[in-house]
């Protein structure tokens, strides 16, 4: 299972970084978010890898498997804070988009105005 | 007292809530500007005195571990105010008073939410400082860094949305970057706690010091794009350059952070006797600080337009710090902590003097050419000056001083590859920087002010004039200074003692992967957590 799960967390981090270096603004944004999981679903995965394991330890219990909950909580911190990021690049993405006149990442400023 | 060091990230926090809120339910943005001015200047006021108290009572050789709700180390979530975090909190709370002041004049009615922004900024600045959890560390620097997204576009134009946009994708992308090394470190190590980590980190087995190793580079990759390292400095200039004149002198502690990040994790976790991992990543951080210095004093030599220059002139410091870090020795490390000091203040300062030379030049703005004489140029002048002398590091100024400590904490096995290129840079900058004075404010195009320009906003004359004094006052107080950064470092270098002092005398038995009993279906156990008792 730790195979299928890399290969997943590996397809899933070169598609968004291949669309992070599109042109297009929609890609990029498509690509962070592709990054984003695929980081997620490592981070959720270095607590090692347990099936129907409870996040709970019980001392009682001896060596009885538990999955750690700490990746899990970390994991949930970090798709919050990344579905805020995602919100904030669309909304970015379309001021460039209205304001540069283009959907290009490098699109150049329509006139040129003195910064400051 | 003991609650001193949340209130450094609560108060930010509430005041912009307050300010957001009041600026919110303003029928004419205006005049609730006169308010926000004033509640967000008194609250930096409170954290200027909160954090010199800090610096007071961690001078005295104590230190702060805030467990925040009270858990035990290392489950609960700790800040850790020893006298580096203490100092870094106070410069930024002092650069962001001066950075409010001088915003106030004018600048901050351009747009809207401007303190709101400003504090929240300050809240992800001090977090940053005073965390004791790697995990922690990046969420402060997610709430650093989407106040800074946010101040960067502030005033709007088509210029700054560019620039924010490839600022943002950049650092989102840094901020996987980091999960991922943050991952890599806990399933390692098991623990997230800084001085936990270094404990554990002294006993990781050979088998998994090549994770250890991809960990630290992904933490230097995430430190170095926040610090503008080259081959990450590409992003600095055009954003820096294109931010309204408060908000670049604000980010001048930005790069710091990336620094910060690299004393906490590559001295105590990564640094002297930790076993396997000592050193994984020393002789990289010298060598891309002297990149750094050679590339930010080309780009200077380069630039066409005056804040542009500055901005060079910030890759051209961080070059300088990662320098004298990355030598790895706690005499570097105390030149380098007077250095961040000394040119977080003078490149803040330089922003705002570029700010008003531009204004008040006119169309020509910043553009290194012969332009029209300005309303007050003998005054900005001077004070052009004293930032030059100090950022080439030309005696009597704290950038000599801060120079002079870098070069001789060098010890001689580094001499020859460090003090050419720091004295090389130095003098390229003395070239650049005497050229462009000259250019700006004796090769005139008149003798009078170009017809309809004004003078501009004064606001930013008082706060730009105290800044650079702080090139001064750090010269003349060059020796108590040196002193306490002699002994922040050593404190820096002390890990035992701080892992004693966070840790406690409930310091955990380390306990390595190898020793835990496997369960039954065959995965690899943690070490079992206690359950803690709140």
């Amino acid at each position: 299972m730790e195979v299928l799960l890399s290969l997943g967390v590996g397809a899933v981090a070169a598609c968004g970084i291949y669309l992070v270096l599109r042109e297009r603004t929609f890609s990029v944004v498509l690509g962070l978010a592709l990054l984003s999981y695929a980081t997620n679903l490592f981070l959720f995965s270095v607590g090692r890898v347990t099936v129907g394991a409870p996040p709970i330890a019980n001392p009682d219990a001896g060596a009885v498997a538990y999955a750690d909950p700490l990746p899990q909580a970390l994991v949930l911190t970090a798709i919050v804070i990344g579905f805020a990021m995602t919100a904030f690049v669309v909304v970015l993405a379309l001021v460039a988009r209205q304001r540069l006149g283009s959907d290009e990442v490098d699109a150049m400023p329509p006139r040129k105005e003195p910064p400051g | 007292m003991m609650h001193l060091p949340v209130v450094m990230v609560a108060l930010p926090l509430l005041t912009a809530i307050g300010c957001l809120l009041w600026g919110a339910r303003a029928v004419r943005p205006r005049q609730s500007l006169v308010t926000e001015r004033a509640v967000s200047q008194a609250s930096l006021l409170v954290l200027v005195v909160i954090s010199i108290r800090l610096i007071v009572e961690t001078a005295a050789g104590h230190v702060f571990v805030y467990r925040l709700a009270n858990w035990p180390t290392p489950y609960s979530i700790a800040l850790v105010v020893d006298r580096l975090s203490a100092t870094m909190v106070a410069l930024t709370a002092v650069l962001a008073l001066f950075v409010q002041v001088a915003a106030a004049g004018d600048e901050d009615g351009r747009g809207r939410f401007f303190h709101p922004l400003l504090h929240l900024q300050v809240m992800g600045l001090c977090g940053a400082f005073m965390t004791g959890d790697l995990f922690n560390l990046f969420v402060f620097f997610e709430i650093l860094l989407i106040a800074s997204y946010a101040l960067l576009m502030f005033g709007g134009g088509a210029v700054r949305t560019r620039a924010a946009l490839h600022y943002v994708v950049l650092n989102l992308v840094g901020s996987a970057l980091f999960l991922v090394a943050i991952g890599m470190l806990y399933g390692t190590l098991g623990t997230l706690n800084m001085a936990d980590m270094a404990v554990r980190a002294a006993q990781v087995g050979p088998t998994d010091r090549p994770l250890m190793r991809a960990a630290a580079g992904l933490l230097l990759l995430v430190f170095g794009l926040k610090a503008a390292i080259v081959p990450m400095n590409l992003w600095l200039p055009p954003t820096y350059h294109a931010a309204s004149t408060p908000v670049s002198a604000l980010f001048a502690i930005m790069t710091k952070v990336g620094v910060y990040g690299i004393i906490r994790v590559f001295i105590p976790i990564f640094g002297p006797d930790q076993g396997e991992v000592t050193g994984i990543a020393d002789p990289w951080i010298l060598g891309l600080g002297l990149a750094t210095l050679v590339v930010g004093t080309l780009g200077a030599l380069a630039a066409t337009e005056l804040k542009q220059l500055v901005t060079f002139l910030i890759v051209n410091s961080v070059g300088t710090q990662l320098t004298a870090v990355g030598q790895f020795t706690e005499q570097g490390l105390a030149a380098s902590v007077y250095y961040i000091i000394h040119s977080t203040f003078l490149t803040a300062g330089l922003f705002l003097v570029s700010g008003a030379v531009c204004h008040q030049r006119g169309e020509i703005g910043g553009r290194l050419s012969s332009g029209p004489a300005m309303h007050e140029g003998r005054a900005l002048g001077y004070l052009f000056l004293v930032a030059a002398m100090s950022a080439v590091g030309l005696p009597p100024l704290s950038g000599f001083v801060s120079k002079a400590l870098i070069l001789s904490a060098t010890p001689p096995a580094l001499q020859g590859a460090v003090w050419p290129v720091v004295l090389a840079t130095s003098f390229l900058l003395l070239v650049q920087l005497s050229r462009v004075g000259s250019v700006l404010f004796w090769n005139l195009a008149g003798d009078v002010p170009p017809p309809g320009s004004k003078p501009g906003p004064h606001a930013s004359r008082g706060p730009a004039l105290g800044l650079l004094s702080a090139s001064v006052l750090l010269a003349v107080f060059g020796g108590p200074v040196d002193t306490f950064c002699r002994d922040t470092a050593a404190a820096v270098y002390d890990r035992e003692a701080m892992i004693q002092r966070v840790l406690g005398d409930d310091a955990p038995t380390p306990k390595t992967r190898d020793d835990m009993p496997v369960p039954p279906h065959g995965y690899v156990r943690r070490p079992q957590p206690e359950v803690p008792v709140p």
